[in-house]
């Protein structure tokens, strides 16, 4: 049976290619679609993640949400992260998300009821239990947590891209996602509901090659192609600012949420620990892995995954992506 | 033409009252009652909102709050109050300024299926005009309601707070409880757009209600006269032993004043447009910040630094008599 999922994205070039998964596999139904800002402004990840159902002919519904953090801009003591430079290549700049997907404009549109209303609204009537798989900021789903905290109970589980163990992003030691709304994801933390967490740590061990874009082209569709493009836009601005142990290759994070539904071992060394994320000065957006000795850590409270298998992870990928039917 | 106001409460003894203003002004057209968690927990806070409602014979709709605050609880950096309990001794009893349930009849009456900040999102968007909102509790639903949607702003015609204190605390040495209780959505809420009119400690110490003032609500013989005098000389037994006030024998009923503001302006004096900023961390945590220099910052809220307390004392008189059950 499909596992019924809800998606909250910043579209994004690897929310995009976690779309395109989501929709394209036999064994995920995705129920809705939420947006958030994080990559870009909400109006912009909205309008992308729009223009991609629209691109794939997906007839799902999108529900638009938060344009800033729960609490962390109200206050002026955060740390700054410094603003990225584009990457130049051939002469033309590039980044890691451009605020248009490079698709034709989106004909739908978002449904009225905005995304943490959403939230609240389909969870307490859900006869089973759904999964959720936030791959942006957690504000939509921390907010939701505090309108009706009962939503708990009709969440199968929480499959996070987020945080980093031994590896960050933004800050000495916060992942992007993370560290744009610490306050939401504590709130998810300590929501009680079950935690999947793939960080960096996993996402840049399960990187995508350019030989894997190659094979997405080869499938001869707009998911290969689409995906392929995206990956190697990132595979440029990786080699320029952020190289990984495998030469030319990117970390695709949000899509190695969508494979973990589909193969449960693409994850590797997933270790049931305690997770706490800091929320105030350097420590500010930092997932705090309890390493202290199993009699005195913290409550478990997450599965955190170390380690990842790039081999499956693009070959589930492909299994998906060759599913699509638009050229 | 009478003014439509939605109340957001955590009642708690003065919200009771205010709430029986609120009902009996026809002045004032009450759309709906939203619950929020402060003087007590989100259950009691709600069950007695209900009760209240029923013990007037009203029909107005009962919305179920947050049940946590924003962000407050999720560290542990914040001061928990060295806080001498509000309650005096009467013999071997002793006397809450809140008691956990108010002593009528349990609410037969059910709040609402949608959640507060649920139905704050949709009445505003629907809203063909203009409304007022009175929170005179934590600003947490207020503030969650403006992230979900912020453009629900402009259907706001005013938000009334009671809360915060320039010369006066009551929680810690710089904090006023409303507004410790929940910083980051009072910050929010302040900060959104709408025209903001502070009814802080300054204002409702000033319009305290004296024992004779119990007097008079008891002589008009009507339940709400009753109650209300009832509620009031219990505030009076608490302040006496534990906040006295300039007048002797006397009690602040901070909520009611609101809804006495709606009917006549003028029961707040010193009314200043100011710039207010919230504090945050440390020793400043929940404190009104009020900007007296002379180059302020941009003014966001009417904050009124007195109160008349015999205007206050005639509107309440007026407003019972107007209930038709006698006692």
């Amino acid at each position: 049976m499909a596992t019924k999922i809800i998606l909250d994205v910043d579209t994004g070039s690897d929310d995009a290619i976690a779309i395109m998964a989501a929709v394209l596999s036999p064994d995920i139904e995705v129920e809705a679609i939420c947006t958030t800002w994080g990559n870009q402004c909400v109006d912009f990840t909205t309008d992308n993640t729009l223009r991609l159902l629209d691109a794939m002919g997906a007839d799902i519904p999108v529900y638009k949400g938060c344009d800033t953090a729960m609490t962390k801009y109200l206050t002026h003591d955060y740390i700054e992260a410094k603003p990225f430079a584009p990457v130049m290549h051939d002469g033309k700049p590039v980044i890691m998300h451009s605020e248009h997907l490079d698709l034709p404009e989106a004909k739908s549109v978002p449904q009225d009821m905005p995304a943490a209303c959403f939230y609240v609204d389909y969870l307490r009537k859900a006869k089973e239990k759904v999964t959720l798989v936030p791959v942006g900021p957690l504000t939509n789903l921390g907010l939701a947590l505090r309108i009706a905290p009962d939503i708990v109970d009709h969440i199968e589980q929480i499959v996070i891209m987020g945080g980093g163990s031994k590896e960050a992003n933004l800050t000495p030691c916060a992942e992007a996602n993370i560290w744009h709304d610490p306050e939401a994801a504590e709130i998810v933390v300590q929501s009680g509901a079950r935690l999947v967490w793939v960080p960096l740590d996993a996402t840049h061990k399960a990187c995508v090659t350019l030989d894997d874009c190659k094979r997405f082209r080869e499938l001869d569709n707009f998911a290969g192609n689409f995906a392929a493009q995206q990956c190697e836009q990132r595979i440029i601005v990786h080699n320029a600012r952020q190289p990984l142990e495998v030469p030319d290759a990117a970390a695709v994070h949000d899509a190695l949420c969508i494979a973990y539904l589909i193969d449960e071992s693409v994850l590797t060394d997933v270790r049931n620990c305690h997770v706490e994320i800091g929320l105030s000065g350097y420590g500010e957006g930092q997932t705090i892995i309890d390493q202290r000795a199993e009699v005195i850590a913290e409550e478990k409270n997450s599965y955190f995954a170390f380690n990842a298998d790039r081999f499956k992870f693009v070959d589930i990928l492909c299994d998906c992506f060759k599913n699509c039917e638009v050229k | 033409m009478s003014k439509k106001i939605i109340l957001d409460v955590d009642t708690g003894s003065d919200d009771a009252v205010a709430i029986m203003a609120a009902i009996l002004s026809p002045d004032i057209q009450l759309e709906a009652i939203c619950s929020v968690v402060g003087n007590k927990d989100l259950d009691k806070t709600t069950e007695n909102t209900l009760r209240v409602v029923e013990l007037m014979g009203a029909d107005v709709p009962v919305y179920r709050g947050c049940r946590t605050p924003f962000a407050k609880w999720l560290s542990s950096d914040h001061i928990v109050p060295d806080r001498r309990e509000c309650k005096a001794k009467d013999g071997d009893k002793v006397i809450m300024i809140h008691e956990d349930y108010l002593d009528i009849p349990a609410a037969s009456i059910k709040e609402q299926e949608i959640r507060a900040v649920e139905f704050y999102v949709k009445y505003l968007r629907e809203a063909s005009e203009p409304v007022t909102i009175v929170a005179v509790g934590p600003l947490t639903n207020v503030a969650a309601a403006l992230l979900v949607d912020e453009t629900i702003v402009d259907k706001i015609e005013e938000i009334v707070i009671m809360g915060g204190g320039y010369n006066i605390t009551n929680t810690t040495p710089s904090a006023e409880f409303n507004i410790w209780q929940d910083p980051e959505a009072a910050q929010r809420v302040i900060h959104c757009g709408a025209k903001v009119t502070i009814v802080p400690l300054d204002a409702t110490h000033a319009a305290c209600i004296t024992l004779d003032d119990c007097k008079r609500f008891r002589e008009i013989g009507t339940v709400s006269g009753n109650f209300a005098a009832e509620l009031c000389e219990q505030r009076i037994f608490v302040h006496n032993a534990a906040q006295p006030l300039d007048v002797p024998d006397a009690a602040a009923v901070h909520d009611a004043l609101c809804i006495a503001y709606l009917i006549d302006p003028t029961v707040l004096k010193d009314v200043r447009h100011a710039h207010v900023d919230i504090g945050f961390r440390d020793y400043s945590e929940g404190q009104t910040i009020v900007d007296c220099r002379y180059y302020t910052e941009d003014k966001n809220c009417y904050y009124a630094f007195d109160g008349d307390r015999f205007k206050f004392a005639d509107i309440l008189c007026d407003l019972f008599a107007r209930d038709l059950k006698r006692r």
